[in-house]
């Protein structure tokens, strides 16, 4: 019991060490508990493109994990580095080993015990007040309510067992090399020179090298999500490389130009940093790899609030779309009931007969319908005649029986022909406007082909489309569409509502369907909204998070540059020297990872781009904007604390 | 001309917090002239660290003026005092005050490249003081690979690489074993030999033996003097060690 009772004073009165890196440790686990309830919050499932969302986030909750086992070994092996000589101490006045370990291992549960309490506390109390918060922004239907998930706590507690345990190993091991008469007689015994290790310089490369390229080649980061998730981890591990070998391996060489190296300001940056980057390698690539994951979530939430109005309108061009059968009439004749009742006034009404869409995929150079073999490459074809298409452009076709127009709705089709199933046809000309459809980037290639005539087209729809369960794809379909002249919302809803009664009614065929603009645009922002908080919420995390190593690093590093500058003036260097010298390491500090988050995140913009484009956003200039507004407010935001703790550094590194 | 000249030097230690103040120098004279090798010695609290540290423009006196070869050292601004301190002056430290981030010949360059001298003449002047000093094969090392009498040699080469006009030495064996220090004072007697002026502040009069001249500081005044004259470093050692008994005897 003595050695409890010395394990709980040692953390009293150690308070002053002790208590940042509770801070970072009870931070940690509040961390983890708030991803792991977005994560798992069942609101997530309900969200329109729900799949993709739950990727990202759980990516982000796995390099949370990542990151807090990483920076707690860090901030565990700062404390150790102060604490050795105190072990010392104790074994010198009598305390054998064997009692060392048990010390420390009390200090651990007791540690652990304090930050896991006040972790979970700290994250359930954010995570509830955040999500009060959401309510009060979207309004009582929010879809995402305050839920605590068991599973996740458990994840929590589970990974901090383990963090716990990898601390005290540490700590014994510590302990077990210690020779006390050593530690105690020698107070700064200087440290190596770090190694310039090539083979680790190379391995970042070549594992930067290869994730940018997995993250840049993947057309579709959902489908190939395992390499993706491999490309990400390949960064990681590049990033922690690049700062622990490859910014030594720069430096060295640096050094080995006499004529730069002899430089005043060069001389003591290049030395210093050489010492700085084995230190706090660690941490800088921590905090590039936070700040890249900052900007990322930023940049694809912040996105999909800002481009709303963009999807809707690619998505929903006008107000009221309904696609009926073409012998359909009695849905046609509900509408016409219910906009006789309202006596709306309609403007653009357009209506166009085609197929359906038609699923195919790419087999050699040939399309075939999707059921014959299995591919990865699905086309959408829509099929309308010659004589529909002369009717809605005014233009002539002139199409002999082995000719068609294509308009690529979305996609490419660069080829001069077309093969459907055994069909060959020639393409004579590509358009690129057709009233009533808008091209868009969606996930699918889709393509509008105009055939000769209706029999060239039954044709096609029966060789590929002929077994009795594709009676769907056989049909013709008329899609009416319009604008709704009326602003007053109360109208609108309620002429909406009739019309979704109406069809709803008529399920003759199957195929009438019908989607309303302002019922999309309703449940689109809530969700939405929502999905942006939950992205604030990730970002705010990971913001404390950097300034937390950021922070630690300002500490350790004062507290070793402290005895350099000193030396540093009494053999000459002026104080306004010294002040410069300071300021440009700090800026190189500053700047480095910033930067590596930079690249970083211009390499995993196609990954943003086409996440987005699963969602419906395809602006890519809104998509530009947002991830560099994202990127230019994160700077501030690092900025500001950067220079909070920069005054702790020069407070202690100035006389 | 007086390579170093202090005149009615005073200073004066306040309190920040109270009234109280400590004189830790009241009234010392002292000239030095070129190539001549001075100790001097005191017990702790004599002042003598104080008064080197102001030669060293560490620190600024109360009243009374330094002269280093005929400058003024009061009207050396602020500003021009590191300055001052690289092109006038070399220091030796009791604890070495190596930089662990740099090998041996970057520890040594450092003054020449705060004073930002071509790379060629680095190099010569690295070579041309280390060997005399027998670091030469170390040049490539660290200090912590470094014994401390190897160390405070790497320090003298530092000090010395820029030809000072004065060498200040505080304590410079206060951290080497017997063996060492023998080393290293013959390295003093060296290159004084070869016209250093050296000040060297210390309490051991083993060290102090080895001087041309010897000043005992007590209670902030310069109190005594000895001229090593002809004799052997043995026989100045116990003259300083029968100065020192009577300095003493007379306090109690």
């Amino acid at each position: 019991m003595f050695l409890l009772k010395l394990a709980a004073q040692n953390l009293r009165k150690n308070n002053r060490t002790y208590l940042p890196f509770y801070f970072s440790m009870i931070f940690l686990v509040a961390l983890n508990t708030v991803t792991q309830l977005v994560v798992r919050n069942p609101g997530m499932k309900k969200l329109y493109g729900a799949d993709e969302a739950i990727i990202i986030f759980n990516l982000g909750a796995i390099i949370v994990i990542i990151f807090s086992i990483i920076f707690s070994i860090y901030t565990n092996s700062f404390l150790l580095k102060q604490r050795t000589k105190e072990f010392g101490l104790y074994n010198v006045l009598g305390l054998g080993k064997r009692e060392l370990y048990r010390m420390v291992a009390f200090e651990n549960l007791l540690t652990f015990a304090l930050t896991m309490l006040g972790g979970l506390l700290t994250g359930l109390v954010f995570a509830k007040l955040s999500f009060l918060i959401l309510r009060k922004i979207i309004g009582a239907t929010a879809t995402f309510t305050f839920s605590i998930s068991g599973l996740g706590l458990l994840i929590v507690i589970a990974i901090f067992v383990a963090i716990s345990l990898v601390q005290f190993l540490l700590n014994a091991w510590q302990i077990h090399r210690m020779n006390p008469v050593n530690l105690l007689h020698s107070n700064r015994s200087g440290e190596r020179v770090p190694k310039s290790h090539w083979l680790m310089t190379i391995v970042a490369f070549v594992s930067l090298g290869v994730g940018y390229y997995w993250a840049v080649t993947i057309n579709n980061p959902v489908e190939a999500i395992i390499l993706f998730f491999f490309a990400i981890l390949l960064v990681i591990l590049g990033t922690y490389a690049l700062f622990m070998a490859g910014s030594v391996t720069l430096l060295k060489f640096l050094k080995k130009r006499p004529n730069y190296y002899y430089k005043a300001n060069h001389f003591i940056s290049v030395s210093n940093m050489i010492y700085r980057m084995k230190q706090n390698a660690a941490g800088l690539a921590s905090i590039a790899i936070l700040s890249t994951m900052v900007l990322v979530t930023l940049a694809i939430t912040i996105s999909l609030y800002v481009g709303q109005q963009d999807m809707l309108r690619d998505r929903y061009p006008y107000d009221v779309t309904i696609s009926a059968a073409v012998d359909d009439k009695a849905t046609t004749k509900a509408i016409e009931q219910v906009r006789e009742k309202y006596d709306i006034e309609v403007t653009n009404q357009q209506n166009l007969v085609s197929t359906t869409d038609l699923p195919l995929i790419h087999e050699g150079n040939r399309l075939v319908s999707v059921n014959r073999t299995k591919s990865r490459r699905p086309v959408m074809l829509r099929l309308m005649t010659a004589a529909e298409y002369e009717r809605v452009t005014g233009r002539f076709a002139k199409l002999n029986p082995h000719q068609v127009i294509t308009y690529e709705l979305a996609g490419k089709y660069d080829d001069q022909v077309l093969t459907i199933g055994k069909q060959r046809f020639d393409i004579k000309q590509q358009i690129h406007s057709l009233p009533h459809f808008k091209q868009a980037l969606t996930p699918v290639d889709t393509l509008i082909v105009v055939m000769p005539n209706t029999t060239v087209l039954n044709q096609v729809l029966a060789q590929n489309f002929g077994r009795k369960q594709d009676a769907y794809y056989r049909q013709m379909v008329k899609t009416t569409v319009f604008n709704v002249a009326t602003k007053d919302p109360k109208v609108r809803t309620a002429f909406n509502e009739d019309l979704k009664q109406a069809v709803s009614k008529q399920t003759n065929g199957g195929l009438a369907r019908l989607d309303i603009k302002d019922d999309y645009k309703k449940s689109s922002s809530v969700l939405i909204g929502g999905f942006l908080f939950l992205g604030l919420i990730f970002g705010l995390a990971f913001i404390l998070a950097t300034a937390l190593i950021i922070y630690y690093k300002q500490i350790s590093e004062g507290l070793d540059d402290k005895i350099r500058f000193n030396i540093l003036q009494k053999v000459g260097m002026d104080h306004d020297f010294v002040k410069r010298v300071i300021h440009s390491q700090i800026l190189i500090v500053f700047f480095f990872p910033i930067a590596v988050a930079a690249v970083h995140l211009t390499f995993a913009f196609p990954f943003i781009k086409s996440l987005l484009l699963l969602f419906g956003l395809s602006n890519t200039a809104l998509i530009i904007g947002t991830t560099v507004a994202s990127a230019v407010g994160f700077m501030i935001i690092y900025f500001i604390v950067y220079q909070l703790t920069a005054k702790v550094y020069y407070r202690l590194v100035e006389r | 001309m007086n390579m170093l000249e202090v005149k009615h030097l005073k200073k004066i230690y306040q309190s920040r917090r109270s009234s109280l103040s400590i004189e830790a120098l009241s009234d010392i004279e002292l000239e030095v002239q070129p190539g001549e090798y001075v100790a001097i010695m005191g017990e702790s609290g004599s002042g003598k660290s104080t008064l080197l540290n102001i030669l060293a423009t560490l620190d600024q006196p109360t009243s009374g003026t330094v002269k280093i070869n005929g400058e003024d050292l009061g009207n050396v601004t602020e500003k021009n005092t590191a300055a001052f301190r690289r092109e006038h002056l070399g220091f030796v430290f009791q604890d070495f005050n190596l930089l662990d981030t740099f090998s041996v010949k970057d520890n040594i360059l450092l003054p020449l490249v705060l004073s930002q001298e071509k790379v060629s003449e680095m190099m010569v002047k690295v070579t041309a003081v280390a060997t005399p000093l027998g670091i030469s094969d170390l040049l490539e090392k660290y200090p912590y690979e470094l014994s401390g009498g190897q160390q405070q040699r790497v320090a003298v080469a530092r000090a010395i690489i820029t030809k000072p006009d004065l060498l200040l030495a505080d304590e410079p064996t206060g951290a080497l074993d017997s063996k060492t220090t023998g080393q290293l004072l013959d390295v003093f007697d060296q290159i004084n030999q070869q016209a250093q002026t050296i000040l060297m502040v210390t309490h051991s009069s083993v060290t102090a033996s080895h001087a041309k001249r010897v000043l005992f500081i007590k209670d902030g005044v310069v109190c005594h003097q000895l001229y090593k004259g002809d004799k052997t470093n043995q026989e100045f050692l116990e003259t300083i060690n029968q100065t020192m008994t009577v300095l003493l005897a007379k306090e109690g």
